[in-house]
């Protein structure tokens, strides 16, 4: 999967689950002080993520110092998508 | 009539603070020229209660359906600080200036049912130069994003109040439930709130009456805090997480974190099926053990604080080592608190091995703080 397409569907679930300006959700603004994820709207936020891309977060990087913008999730679950291919290879 | 005394009361925040009443407990103390870092620093302990599945760290958390509390409750946490049982106003016969303990700084908790009672007071109170440290339902708060969906007790501290335009001023600065306000609200909206019944959203029966509860601090002219007394919390820190003090008939500390460890894993065994509509077991992980692993994450925050304070007081390695592991530890209780809160989103006991692994790793980090404070101490004596 293209990294943009990643990025997309995690600006969807940010614009689905954020608690306002949901509308233009940017790549690198907080997402606590732009959008409202709190603490617990981020674990919901990633629990949809997991589903979407069927990845698992490895459970110390659910904070908002890993994940605090659109693109260090994105970026993470590109990761984890290329290392898992790789595994499998 | 009108008068306030806004601009002169500290606007305080730290991300590390207990609850939104000590948020505004704090703001005051600074007010008062005293430092919230070390008044409010709460001992370091864990506590489970195995028979109700509640945890804490100077007293368990758990449902509450009052406002008012004994005096035994108010006080395991503090070393700094006395807190009378919950009295009515009107009833109370105590001194005016509210000192009940001399060698501490005094919280006087108070309700009142009849609002005119208590609105003259607040406005004597400010009349005095002391701001109000008020009980409100967040449902009547207009800046909060509960405003008119949820209910739940909050605490602001009010400033000043303004009869020709029916307005107090307040603010509310506990950004940890997204409160930011510093401004005027009307007097009506503010008393609706301060007079809620507080319905919980679990059961239509239930609710939490705010009885319009406000707290005085008051402090006496020979309270002073010597090094014996910040020592003090650290020797008390140290028998808790010991396990060698009972705290409100509870045993406390390391073992009890085991304990409770163990009582998780014994639950992922017993299979719980949370998929089963298991209101309750998915609201545990879900709500409970989230908010609880938050407040413990906070605690051991504020404790690491408090032995900044008193840094001159202790080896620089020690305190160097005791932050470093309450640092690390408070990150792993913040990360159980959001693995506790996957569990419930996901009704799944799968993640318990990882929950527990990082309860295991709070343990490690804590015991190396209690073998610290045990080593420093047995040389003070």
């Amino acid at each position: 999967m293209q990294k943009h397409e990643i990025e997309q569907k995690v600006c969807e679930a940010v614009s689905r689950l954020g608690q306002y300006n949901n509308d233009n959700v940017e790549l690198d603004s907080d997402l606590r002080d732009s959008y409202g994820v709190d603490s617990i709207v981020l674990v919901e936020l990633l629990v949809e993520i997991e589903e979407v891309f069927g990845i698992t977060f490895d459970s110390s990087s659910l904070t908002y110092e890993t994940f605090s913008t659109v693109r260090s999730i994105a970026d993470y679950v590109y990761n984890k998508l290329n290392t898992d291919c790789v595994g499998i290879n | 009539m009108k008068n306030n005394i806004t601009g002169k009361v500290p606007r305080y925040f730290e991300p590390y603070v207990n609850d939104c009443f000590h948020n505004c407990y704090a703001a005051v103390l600074q007010y008062m020229g005293l430092n919230p870092d070390i008044i409010l620093a709460d001992y370091l302990s864990f506590m489970y209660d195995q028979a109700n599945d509640n945890i804490g760290v100077n007293y368990l958390y758990r449902l509450n359906t009052s406002v008012e509390f004994s005096e035994e409750e108010l006080n395991t946490s503090l070393e700094f600080v006395y807190l009378p049982a919950t009295v009515n106003f009107s009833s109370d016969l105590r001194d005016l200036n509210g000192i009940k303990c001399k060698n501490k700084v005094n919280i006087n908790m108070y309700v009142e049912d009849d609002p005119n009672v208590a609105y003259s007071r607040l406005k004597e109170l400010i009349d005095n130069g002391k701001p109000v440290i008020t009980a409100v339902d967040l449902y009547y708060m207009r800046y909060h994003r509960a405003y008119m969906k949820e209910h739940g007790i909050h605490c602001v501290v009010i400033t000043g109040y303004d009869e020709e335009n029916n307005c107090f001023e307040l603010f509310d600065k506990f950004r940890l439930s997204s409160s930011d306000f510093d401004g005027t609200l009307p007097m009506d909206e503010v008393n609706q709130g301060r007079v809620s019944d507080n319905p919980l959203p679990w059961g239509e029966m239930n609710k939490r009456p705010i009885r319009n509860l406000w707290m005085e601090i008051c402090v006496d002219e020979a309270f002073s805090i010597d090094d014996d007394k910040l020592i003090n919390v650290l020797k008390e820190s140290y028998t808790r997480m010991a396990g060698k003090r009972n705290i409100l008939g509870y045993k406390c500390g390391l073992d009890m974190l085991e304990a409770f460890e163990k009582d998780l894993m014994l639950k992922k065994e017993d299979k719980l099926d949370l998929t089963n509509i298991d209101w309750t077991r998915v609201y545990w992980y879900r709500a409970y053990l989230n908010i609880s692993f938050k407040n413990i994450a906070r605690n051991r925050k504020r404790f690491m604080v408090f032995v900044k304070e008193i840094d001159r007081l202790l080896p620089e390695d020690m305190v160097t080592e005791v932050c470093n592991c309450l640092e690390e530890s408070s990150k792993h209780w913040e990360i159980s608190a959001n693995i506790a809160l996957k569990m419930g989103i996901k009704k799944s006991l799968d993640l318990t091995d990882e929950l527990v692994k990082h309860l295991s790793e709070i343990r490690r980090q804590e015991s190396r703080v209690v073998e610290r404070f045990e080593g420093y101490l047995s040389n003070l004596v």
